[in-house]
């Protein structure tokens, strides 16, 4: 299990726990679960790497701890 | 959203219980509590076992009744409170109308607890905690009540909502069901069973946040929202939602900023499965709050075993113990298996070691005899013998084994070749080894040598090398040339090294190892080799570079036969007296020398003086113009001397012997000379043939005092001939002796004109003009004279006559004055045009630079051109001519030794003596 923190630099920043094989899109359904906005809202990215939904994270090399960011579109 | 049947109905649930929330504080209470049953639940039990069960309503009931009085037990606890609203939605209602509701219903609840004194603090915990609460659904009437029930019988306050039915639904009709706030593990157990439907949660986040935050301290965090509530907007079907977010906290930096809610394992858990997603993986599964975990009992871990779900913690625990005690296993084995072997390894070495040492040491006792000392002594005898019999069983051994020994003797050197002569051998002992030949050719014999014999002859070949002989050496034995044959010296290119000489060791006598074999080529060549040696040892004496003394021996009384010679044919000579017409210096010659002496002298002059013709020329007809002038004087001067001196003695003969008359030009010219050749000169010079008449005493060396006291007035100093007269016999090579400064001025100007350093004009023209000057200068003096001795005898012709007297003495004066103006006047007439016609201007224009060389017309006019113009050549140009001058500086300063210089032969010699690394000075 992996804890990983989502900020949207607005004033959401999110802990989220989760495997590291799951999806980006599991991953932004436990945000949405958390947050309350929709997955299918939520972009998440890196940089100017924009995750897909398909892709675990591991694939990404998320690891624990990391910060990521919280887009909305 | 599929399976919601009135969704527009819920969504205005939804929104009324978040207004209603939102909008304050609402007090109310729970007027009813239902209980029902039938419905399997999840509850936390006590002990926080996962286990999930079905049970009958009168389990749950003796549950709930036991647990109910715990209620007041969690007023000290830390547990977070929560208040949960079951929303009927199959009444239709419109989101204000469930708003309405559910705020009816958190009032009655609060007020419920309110009253409730024991209560205070859990409904001052909810109150602070961000007052938290469920918003749920329920589709019947009956599911209400049971709901109610439910939580009655846990102790917790559940109030109904009936509504009045004032506006959209009937009267009385039950709408919402407030349950708590209580304990969120007690409100779980009750109400939340599955199938109910989660619409909503919502916390109030304080306005003050930063003053609460020494509540977030003591107390267990909250799940924070920012100003309100966050709605679950999905469907989470048959999920019991709990909030338990016991690790979130205030975040808050100021009140616009909160951190998001931390969700818990299990809720996340709840959450992924709703999902459909994989659990986290967690120690146990449903871990509620911290204090209502004791510790973790057995019957959790052997759940968790059992269940085959691997604990996050405890199984990872439990597998880490299996597992270092696998690793501890492995650890002991190990070590036991290297101690096992570390013991064989040792055994083995102690067996190895002691394997040398077997039979008896020092210290055991024979254990086969243990005999006393008599006994010892006895066979003591017996052992001795026994001994010396075995050793000398092991001499004889030995010497049998040196027998069969193959013994190398000389008879295995017989035959082999020795690349030597017999006679390069010294004394004593000689070592030879095998000669190295290739590989290839086999058909040579082996040879053997002596290593420093091999040295030396290479030492002498290479030697030779350097030395590169010519090929004609004239001190060789001109005895029998047809012996040497004209190409001899290329032999050994063209045949290959001679095989050199080599004699064959033969076994014949047992005298020495190197008998030489009796073969022809050996013994026999070497003892006439031996004696031909000797012979040519006589024969070829090492020539030295200094006449021999014998030689010279010889040669003398052939000399003096020569003169006696000579001397008897001057007189035939003189007895004939000499023919008029005959040229002189010819006819001298014959009288001075036989014909076999002068012409090798002849030779030599020729040799030495080819290089200077103008000069030979010169000579030749100075030698003319003195001999005619003598020839004038001789023919009286003969016959006089003839008669008178018939017994002269033999110190007039000295005086007159090699006599020459030498002016000055002669003089000078054989002063340019080198010694030798003034003397060969003078030889072949003519002489009078007085000399010979009374030639009794001869040689050069009086000759020369003589003529120096007789001949000009010169203070030169002539050179000595006394030593050169013995040489001249010497010098039979033909080339010049070197100039040395000893011999006076003429050699010394002769060696400085061989360097260049002088540059002699045409001397011939030098003294033309000298005689020519001298000439004019006598002729001057003597018209002079004339003229004093004319105006002397015109004087006396006047007096006599008696001019004078008839005139007084002015008049006299007068006259003698005109007489003398115009003898000066006729004088210098005359003076005039001898000057005219005689006088011819020696114009030497002479300029010197700066540095005090004279220039030549070239350099002079250039430098007059510069001085003209006043500017100088370039810089380079400049730097060229300071070289010179600097090179001509150095070319005159070098050293008087070097004579060699002036050659090309010399240079050339020097060079490659240099490059050969050879030290000498060549001799000329």
């Amino acid at each position: 299990m992996i804890e990983v923190v989502l900020n949207d630099r607005l004033g959401k920043k999110v802990r989220v726990k989760c495997n590291d094989d799951d999806t980006i899109g599991d991953l932004k359904k436990l945000v949405a679960a958390q947050t309350g906005t929709r997955s299918d809202k939520i972009r998440i990215q890196k940089w100017y790497t924009i995750y897909k939904d398909h892709i675990t994270l591991k694939d990404y090399e998320i690891h624990d701890g990391m910060g990521l960011e919280l887009y909305y579109n | 959203m599929a399976d919601r049947p009135a969704p527009s109905t819920a969504a205005i649930a939804i929104a009324t219980a978040i207004i209603g929330a939102l909008g304050g504080y609402f007090l109310g209470q729970a007027s009813s509590l239902g209980i029902f049953g039938a419905q399997s639940r999840s509850s936390r039990r006590a002990n926080h076992s996962m286990a999930e069960e079905d049970s009958s309503s009168d389990d749950d009931d003796e549950e709930a009744d036991q647990q109910a009085g715990d209620l007041k037990e969690f007023s000290d606890s830390r547990e977070e409170c929560k208040l949960v609203l079951v929303v009927r939605t199959d009444l239709g209602m419109t989101k204000g109308k469930i708003a309405a509701q559910a705020s009816h219903a958190t009032l009655a609840c609060y007020k419920a607890m309110k009253r409730d004194q024991t209560a205070a603090k859990l409904l001052q915990r909810w109150e602070r905690m961000g007052q938290a609460k469920v918003a749920l659904q329920v589709k019947s009437e009956e599911e209400l009540e049971l709901l109610q029930a439910q939580a009655m019988s846990l102790g917790l306050c559940a109030n109904i909502i009936h509504d009045a039915g004032r506006t959209q639904i009937a009267s009385g009709s039950a709408t919402v069901l407030g349950v708590g706030p209580g304990p969120k593990s007690v409100v779980d157990q009750t109400s939340l069973a599955n199938g109910h439907r989660l619409w909503a949660w919502g916390i109030w986040l304080p306005q003050h946040a930063s003053s609460s935050r020494a509540h977030s301290q003591s107390l267990p965090p909250q799940i924070a929202l920012r100003h309100g509530f966050c709605m679950y907007n999905c469907h989470l079907a048959g999920t019991q939602v709990c909030i338990t977010g016991h690790s979130c906290r205030y975040t808050a930096r100021d009140a616009q900023i909160a951190a998001m809610a931390d969700l818990d394992i299990e809720e996340v858990n709840r959450v992924r499965k709703s999902l459909g997603m994989a659990p986290l993986p967690s120690s146990n599964g449903s871990n509620g709050g911290l204090n209502f975990k004791p510790a973790a009992s057995a019957e959790d871990n052997s759940d968790a075993e059992s269940t085959g779900d691997l604990g996050y913690l405890d199984g990872r625990q439990a597998a880490a113990g299996d597992n270092w005690k696998k690793l501890q296993d492995e650890a002991n084995a190990k070590n036991a298996r290297e101690a096992r072997l570390a013991k064989l390894k040792k055994e083995r070495d102690a067996a190895q070691r002691y394997a040398k040492l077997e039979g008896k040491g020092l210290g055991d006792a024979d254990e086969d005899d243990d005999q006393d000392a008599r006994s010892w002594l006895l066979g003591q005898n017996k052992r001795k013998k026994k001994i010396d019999k075995a050793r000398a069983r092991m001499l004889q051994k030995e010497l049998e084994d040196r027998e069969n020994q193959a013994q190398y003797t000389e008879k295995d050197l017989a035959g082999a070749r020795v690349g030597h002569e017999l006679g390069d051998f010294e004394e004593g002992e000689q070592i030879l080894t095998l000669k190295d030949r290739n590989v290839e050719d086999e058909d040579e014999e082996d040879e053997l040598e002596n290593a420093g014999l091999r040295e030396k002859e290479k030492a002498k070949e290479r030697l030779d090398l350097k030395k590169k002989s010519t090929v004609y050496n004239p001190m060789d034995d001109e005895e029998d040339p047809s012996k040497r044959s004209v190409l001899a010296q290329y032999d050994e290119e063209i045949d290959g090294k001679k095989k050199g000489k080599t004699f064959t060791l033969g076994a014949t006598s047992a005298s020495g190892p190197f008998q030489v074999n009796g073969s022809e080529d050996t013994v026999a060549g070497l003892s006439r080799q031996r004696f031909s040696l000797d012979l040519a040892a006589d024969e070829k004496q090492p020539i030295s570079d200094y006449m021999d003394i014998s030689e010279i021996k010889v040669k003398k009384p052939k000399k003096k036969k020569d003169k006696s010679k000579s001397k008897k044919r001057a007189n035939d000579e003189n007895d004939t007296t000499l023919p008029a017409g005959v040229e002189a210096s010819a006819d001298t010659m014959d009288i001075d020398t036989p014909a076999g002496t002068t012409s090798t002298k002849r030779r030599l002059d020729e040799a030495s003086f080819i290089d200077d013709d103008d000069l030979q020329s010169n000579l030749a007809a100075q030698r003319r113009v003195a001999l005619k002038k003598r020839k004038l004087a001789r023919p009286e001067d003969l016959a006089r001397q003839l008669r008178e001196e018939a017994s002269a003695t033999p110190m007039d003969d000295d005086s007159n012997d090699g006599g020459l008359v030498i002016d000055e030009t002669t003089e000078f010219v054989a002063n340019l000379q080198k010694p030798e050749v003034a003397v060969q000169r003078r030889k072949s010079s003519p002489e009078p043939p007085i000399e010979h008449i009374h030639g009794s005493r001869e040689g050069g060396e009086n000759d020369v005092e003589m003529h120096n006291g007789e001949s000009s007035d010169e203070g030169e100093v002539k050179p000595s001939l006394k030593s050169t007269a013995p040489e001249e016999t010497q010098t039979t090579t033909g080339l010049e002796d070197d100039s040395t400064l000893n011999n006076g001025i003429g050699a010394a100007l002769n060696m400085l004109k061989g360097r260049g350093l002088i540059t002699t004009a045409d001397s011939g023209d030098i003294n033309a003009q000298h005689r020519e000057r001298q000439r004019f200068l006598a002729e001057k003096q003597k018209r002079e004279a004339e003229g004093e001795r004319k105006a002397r005898l015109q004087r006396e012709r006047d007096r006599a006559s008696g001019k004078f007297e008839r005139m007084s003495a002015r008049e006299r004066e007068q006259y003698a004055q005109h007489e003398n103006k115009a003898r000066d006047q006729a004088d210098s007439r005359q003076m005039a045009d001898v000057f005219n016609r005689e006088y011819k201007p020696n114009v030497d224009l002479k300029y010197v630079d700066e540095f005090g060389r004279s220039m030549n017309q070239k350099e002079a006019f250039k430098h007059m051109s510069h001085q003209f113009h006043g500017k100088g050549s370039g810089k380079q140009k400049t730097e060229k001519m300071l070289k010179k001058i600097e090179d001509e500086k150095k070319r005159e300063a070098r050293s008087a030794l070097d004579g060699s210089e002036g050659s090309g032969m010399g240079n050339a010699a020097s060079v490659t003596q240099k490059k050969n690394r050879q030290a000498g000075v060549r001799l000329q």
